[in-house]
């Protein structure tokens, strides 16, 4: 169950590395890359937050 | 000042009267008794099911009957497709217009088939009259007919009905339905100058000088102009849709579209109270709808009459705001069509919106936010019902009971269906994409930047996502980015919340009623509305209360304050 | 006047039974000392993600205090601070704080619910532990054994002083049991074979004499205490049916909020580069400082149902605990909600609507004799009759002014018997009998009396008014008719009443006659009644109103109850009932009173009225939230003049926002563990009443507290 999470985590952190690049380029220089970075990662944490919501909607008797 | 008033409230004043003699007609329709067309249409019909194999007595589930939609709208999205594809090849063109660009044809066709006819192209020079009535004007009865057919069918299943068939309906919709009125109704507009024809252009000297020749649109304008707003489908033969003299050349034809407009969605919940033999929870739905309805004219009509205080400055008298409107019309008509076309999602203009005063752009964005003030050909008549479930179900445990609606349970089923088409879907479609296009750079095509930018995006989208179809105007759409990212708010806006309708319409035609106590709540008292209307504002509006603060109020202020 | 007298009491608010009897002494004393230490204790442990994660709505308010703690540590993570940094950190790490209290004050109402269900639980395990067992072997050796190896038909011996050790049927002796662990009841109950209802034993309680053979019929574990340990504790506790849909909503609610604020900044960004342009970057950048991710955080959980979703599931708790302090074991959530839905209540006449017994009402003399005579001769009938009926007869008569005396003379009670069905004194030679109207018939004739025409006529009378006749004798004369009523319990009617109005039918089962019933039903104001009627017409009037749509709750003890306790949708068993009966039932009643069962109707009904109350006031409170906040943080785009509340800035506005957003939630703890007053209205009453205290208080509320927090506030 924990190793299931971590690597969650793990493969976010990951697929941030692809999107943090976009962030900074997309907002030009408004931010710096370590913000972009974590831009990039609260832009995912909020993703799955909302797939997190999406679950508890339709099975709601495990919560 | 007052002629305008008491045009609005004799257009309103003729809409109640027809709802229950059309209410009743459309019930009596779908419950299968005789209407006067029966001798005609009934052979017709039957030998229609039998060649396509519709076995019109077989009842559909929920799911059955939304595959059903599913299917024939992607058949129906298909053909149109091909057909504006190959406009160059197929007959009926004689201006020589060849094929649109992909995404435009598919955005096209999808705002078509969700019958919401969003434009991104002015339609004299972008479609050839075979697309215009073979294509166009085709969906524009199949998408209205699958509107109503939905519709019936929810109120069937809500009411404890099995749900119907839904070939047999979408039959009925256009054969008893849409396509008497619109005979009729086109024959009518004709008389009062509106064209019907076939031939190309006509090339005609000016007046001022003979010598230069204009060439003036025209064509089969009549009997699309009549569907265009009995199916709430809203796109106009011309670019500048119901403004355009040849469209609605009148005070006349503007009243009959006006109340051709209305009449389904108004007359749809009188047909509800029938069909749950409850005409009381009926008229006071239709109350509380009529008075949001009536509010949000007041507050558009007094922005227009009052006029742009800026322009007031320089004229040094308050004039009405005329921009983009057009004179025969004035401030009243102008106002009252376009608090009717965003209510009832039908989304022909006769003015441009995007010269409204903010008063309108805030009411006009909030009828398509909520969707229920009279709501789109059916469906919103169906939303309007989902919405009192969700109050049923957030104040009806203050009776200490399991909520019920008519009789039967809501349980977590009902609420996962209710409260995901309604609360969740709009956002989505509207705000994600909204965000996405301010935010992506070069995307967002805004000719006005500051509040009023805001405003045109977010207009489109929730116009896609309502199925509205008008545009606030001014913003350049005609490109990749929103031909593909509106037809998603198209789709979304359209399928996911029919489905979601069907279902729920299902579950609750299995439950077992439960007899009506003393301890029962009634839903058809005047508190219990008002409790909806209080669910309805707190959960359909407050979600947009963001976008419209900085949109249409901050651009209100901006006017009054001279700021920026 | 009446009627208006009527509805004045009506709408009283019922004392809840749970309270009245709060101070009663009854299931061992949960210890509640320290109740509120481990409460706090229970809260911080409850921030375990694990834990955490099975409440959505204070999840999301976690998860977003992560990131406003990072961003007080770093408040340039998400993007350069355009305002003075300090000031930007000290506001993050405001929020934070307040943030944090929020799920600790959630946690804190789950735990003090919680906490009173263990309190309890441990007093009852403590009754509970390891007794050695006297198991009889089938050659009738016995063998002491430790009671957690007893299985299901084992035979135990149980000697008077000793703990019965698991739950079992009696076979075989007769004793009195102390049950006053479970019940509370001091008074020893007796205990002995084949009659249906006092032939269970159950484990835990103490046999104070004689001694006893009990077959076991519950496997170690699985005992009543043990359920009702496992119950009261919430161990087994899964959600009910409106939790659940209720759940749904919460969570639709906030992933719709999670999107309003999720595109926030993007709009408002686009609106900041737009001020940039023509108001100067001044503007802009307090735009964006308005919305900065701590702000955008602050926002999502003030908008987010915070209220209902700390207090969910501590209502839902607390519920339960109710039922179980009214002395009432539910085996589900779900049955006590249940209660709350009941449509028609099935009623035993016998014990539930009248007192078990008839008391004299009236003498009626025949044949030409007055009434002192004739209550002189009743009692004389009735010295020896011990029963009630006897007993009720003798006060009669003497207040009538009846004497007897033995003066010194032998005599003798004849007992009742189902053959004679009579009974008397024998007194010298005078024989005095009463008994049913032919049986004294019978007897008079057989010693050469004649029975009277009159006697018909009163025997008549007494049956239209719903009593039961008895006929008195001396010897071969008939002296009258006693009059035996049926006593209808004292504050039934008005109980009835209230039930009709709030939407509850009640149906009233007797083996009486018909004429007799219809009496009793009219005096007892229920709505309706089945005479003569047998275990089956229990089960089919369940079936028809169920097969109607109807719930139906029902009291039942024996073991033919059994199937129509478990077709009810609510089944109380009496806890003097049966083993059969308590498993049929999804709630047993530990002081066997089936009166209580209107009483549950009412706790069920208060549970869900809680939770819709407070779903509605954490729904309506938003609007106030939002004009706080809105015109606050978006004031640099010119809509300051919507700050309808006039709060002192955007700072202000977000911190009093969530200050009022978390203590709303220990401020209605209290309401959510009590519960919402009920009162007996029908239901459109309840719902106006109801929408103006939570749904109206809810909108006006927060405006009021708002303010009042803005301007206690140093923040400028």
């Amino acid at each position: 169950m924990n190793r299931k999470h971590s690597l969650y985590l793990f493969l976010g952190i990951c697929f941030n590395l692809i999107l943090a690049p976009i962030v900074y380029a997309a907002s030009g220089h408004e931010f710096s890359r370590s913000q972009a970075w974590s831009l990039g990662l609260l832009g995912l944490g909020t993703v799955a937050l909302s797939v997190y919501l999406f679950f508890v909607m339709f099975v709601p008797e495990k919560f | 000042m007052l002629q305008g008033w008491i045009q609005i409230a004799l257009t309103l004043l003729i809409v109640v009267a027809i709802t229950p003699f059309f209410g009743r007609y459309m019930a009596r329709v779908f419950v299968g008794q005789r209407t006067i067309f029966d001798s005609v249409l009934n052979p017709l019909e039957r030998t229609f099911f039998l060649l396509s194999g519709v076995r019109a007595r077989e009842e559909m589930t929920g799911w059955q009957y939304a595959r059903a939609v599913l299917y024939s709208n992607l058949a129906m999205l298909v053909f149109i497709y091909l057909i504006f594809m190959f406009q160059g090849v197929l007959p009926f063109n004689p201006t020589g217009l060849s094929a649109p660009s992909w995404d435009l044809a598919l955005h096209t066709a999808i705002s078509f088939v969700t019958n919401t006819n969003q434009q991104h192209y002015s339609g004299e020079t972008t479609y050839s009259y075979f697309s215009q009535f073979a294509a166009l004007g085709f969906m524009m009865f199949t998408s209205a007919a699958t509107g109503i057919a939905v519709a019936i069918a929810f109120i069937r299943g809500l009411t404890g009905k099995p749900l119907g068939n839904f070939y047999v309906d979408l039959t009925q919709a256009i054969t008893r339905i849409l396509l008497p009125i619109s005979i009729v109704g086109a024959m009518i507009l004709m008389a009062a100058g509106v064209p019907e024809t076939l031939a190309g252009p006509a090339i005609v000297p000016t007046l001022e000088n003979p010598g230069i020749s204009q060439a003036i649109a025209r064509g089969p304008v009549a009997h699309y102009e009549i569907i265009k707003e009995l199916g709430e489908n809203g796109g106009g033969f011309f670019g500048i849709n119901s403004a355009h003299p040849f469209e609605n050349p009148n005070g006349f034809t503007n009243l009959v579209e006006i109340v051709a407009l209305l009449s389904v969605p108004t007359s749809l919940i009188y047909t509800f109270g029938l069909f749950a033999n409850n005409r009381k929870q009926a008229w006071l739905i239709y109350s509380m709808v009529m008075i949001i309805f009536v509010g949000f004219i007041v507050i558009t009509a007094i922005g227009e009459y009052d006029g742009n205080p800026a322009v007031n400055t320089l004229l040094g008298n308050q004039q009405p705001n005329l921009e983009g409107k057009e004179v025969r019309f004035g401030w009243a008509q102008s106002a009252l069509f376009a608090v009717s076309t965003t209510a009832t999602m039908c989304g022909a203009v006769n003015a441009l919106h995007d010269s409204f005063m903010p008063n309108g752009g805030f009411v006009t964005l909030s009828n398509m936010f909520l969707q229920i003030v009279w709501g789109g050909q059916g469906t919103g008549t169906a939303y309007l019902f989902a919405y009192l479930i969700l109050a049923v179900f957030v104040t009806g445990l203050m009776v200490g009971r399991t909520p019920e609606f008519l009789g039967r349970k809501i349980e977590k089923r009902e609420v996962v269906l209710a409260s995901f088409l309604i609360l969740l879907v709009h956002p989505i479609a509207i705000l994600i994409p909204t965000a996405l296009t301010l935010t992506i750079p070069g995307v967002s095509g805004i000719t006005n930047p500051g509040f009023h930018g805001l405003s045109q995006v977010v207009y489109e989208y929730a116009s896609a996502a309502a199925n509205n179809g008008s545009g606030f105007e001014g913003l350049d759409d005609g490109t990749l980015w929103w031909n593909l990212s509106a037809s998603f708010s198209l789709l979304a806006g359209r399928y996911i919340p029919i489905v979601a309708l069907l279902l729920l319409a299902d579950s609750m035609s299995r439950k077992q009623p439960v007899p009506a106590t003393a301890g029962t709540l009634r839903t058809d008292t005047g508190l219990f509305t008002g409790v909806t209307a209080g669910v309805i504002l707190i959960l359909g509006a407050l979600t947009f209360f963001p976008v419209l603060a900085l949109g249409p109020v901050a651009e209100a202020f901006q006017i009054v304050k001279g700021i920026g | 006047m009446k009627t208006r007298n009527e509805s004045s009491t009506s709408s009283r608010p019922i004392r809840l039974p749970g309270r009245r009897r709060g101070d009663r002494s009854h299931t061992p004393k949960a210890d509640r000392k320290g109740l509120y230490q481990r409460a706090i204790r229970e809260s911080f442990v409850k921030l375990t993600p694990r834990i955490a994660v099975r409440n959505p709505v204070m999840f999301v308010v976690w998860l977003g205090t992560i990131v406003t703690l990072l961003v007080t540590i770093n408040p340039n993570l998400f993007g350069s601070v355009q305002a003075d940094i300090g000031q930007q950190r000290l506001l993050n790490g405001i929020i934070t704080l307040i943030l944090f209290f929020t799920i600790l004050f959630a946690n804190f109402a789950e735990a003090v619910a919680e906490g009173r269900g263990k309190a309890q639980a441990d007093a009852l395990r403590s009754t509970r532990s390891d007794t050695v067992a006297r198991k009889l072997s089938p050659d009738g050796s016995v063998q002491d054994i430790s009671s957690t190896k007893l299985r299901r038909g084992d035979q135990v011996k149980v000697i008077a002083g000793d703990m019965v050790p698991a739950d079992g049927d009696v076979i075989q002796g007769i004793g009195s049991v102390d049950e006053s662990a479970i019940t509370g009841e001091s008074a020893p109950v007796l205990k002995q074979p084949g009659t249906d209802i006092a032939s269970s034993v159950t484990g835990g309680t103490r046999l104070l004499s004689d001694e006893l053979i009990v077959r076991i019929t519950s496997d170690p574990g699985q005992g009543f205490i043990d359920r009702m340990i496992s119950l009261v504790e919430g161990a087994e506790r899964s959600k009910t049916p409106n939790e659940i849909a209720l759940t749904v909503l919460l969570a639709v609610l906030t992933q719709v909020f999670l999107i309003v604020v999720a595109t926030t900044p993007s709009v408002s960004g686009y609106i900041a580069g737009f001020l940039d342009g023509v108001a100067g970057a001044t503007t802009g950048n307090n735009l964006r400082t308005g919305t900065s991710i701590a702000i955008l955080i602050a926002l999502l959980v003030a908008l987010i149902p915070t209220t209902i979703g700390g207090l969910l599931s501590a209502i839902g708790i607390a519920g339960m605990d109710r039922v179980a302090q009214f002395n009432v074991i539910a085996t589900s959530g779900r049955a006590v909600e249940a209660c709350g839905d009941v449509n028609t209540l099935v009623l035993d006449k016998t014990g539930t609507i009248t007192l078990g017994n008839r008391l004299a009402d009236e003498f009626i003399p025949v044949n030409g004799h007055s009434v002192p005579e004739v209550a002189d001769i009743c009692l004389a009938a009735s010295v020896f009759d011990e029963t009630p009926e006897g007993r009720s007869i003798v006060q009669l008569a003497q207040k009538l002014g009846a004497k007897f005396d033995l003066d010194g003379q032998p005599a003798e009670g004849i007992e009742f018997s189902a053959r004679t069905r009579m009974s008397g004194t024998d007194l010298d030679s005078k024989e005095y009998r009463k008994g049913a109207v032919d049986a004294i018939k019978g007897f008079v004739r057989s010693r050469g009396g004649q029975v009277p025409t009159t006697l018909d006529e009163a025997y008549e009378r007494v049956s239209r008014l719903g009593g039961t006749p008895l006929a008195v004798c001396q010897g071969n004369e008939i002296y009258g008719v006693i009059y035996l009523k049926d006593i209808v319990k004292t504050g039934l009617r008005e109980r009835f009443d209230q039930l009709r109005r709030m939407g509850v039918k009640t149906i009233m089962l007797t083996g009486d006659n018909r004429i007799t019933a219809s009496v009793i039903a009219q005096e007892a104001g229920v709505d309706d009644f089945i005479a003569e009627a047998t275990p089956e017409d229990k089960i089919n009037v369940i079936r028809s109103e169920q097969a109607q749509g109807k719930l139906v709750a029902m009291t039942g003890d024996g073991t033919n109850d059994a199937p129509a306790l478990a077709q009810a949708n609510v089944g109380v068993a009496m806890n003097s009932g049966t083993q059969a009966a308590k498993e049929a039932a999804n709630m047993v009643d530990l002081d066997s009173d089936p009166t209580k069962l209107i009483d549950l109707v009412t706790i069920g009904k208060q549970l869900l009225i809680t939770r819709g109350a407070l779903t509605t006031f954490s729904v309506a409170n938003d609007i106030a939230k939002y004009f706080a906040i809105i015109p606050t943080i978006f004031a640099a785009a010119g809509i300051g003049a919507l700050n309808i509340m006039g709060l002192k800035s955007a700072q202000s506005a977000i911190v009093s926002a969530l200050i009022y957003n978390a203590l709303i939630i220990p401020v209605l703890i209290p309401l959510a563990l009590r519960g919402v007053q009920f009162r007996p209205l029908t239901a459109d009453q309840l719902l106006q009443r109801n929408m103006l205290i939570y749904g109206l208080g809810g909108i006006i509320a927060p405006f009021i507290a708002i303010k009042a927090i803005d301007l206690i506030l140093p923040l400028s």
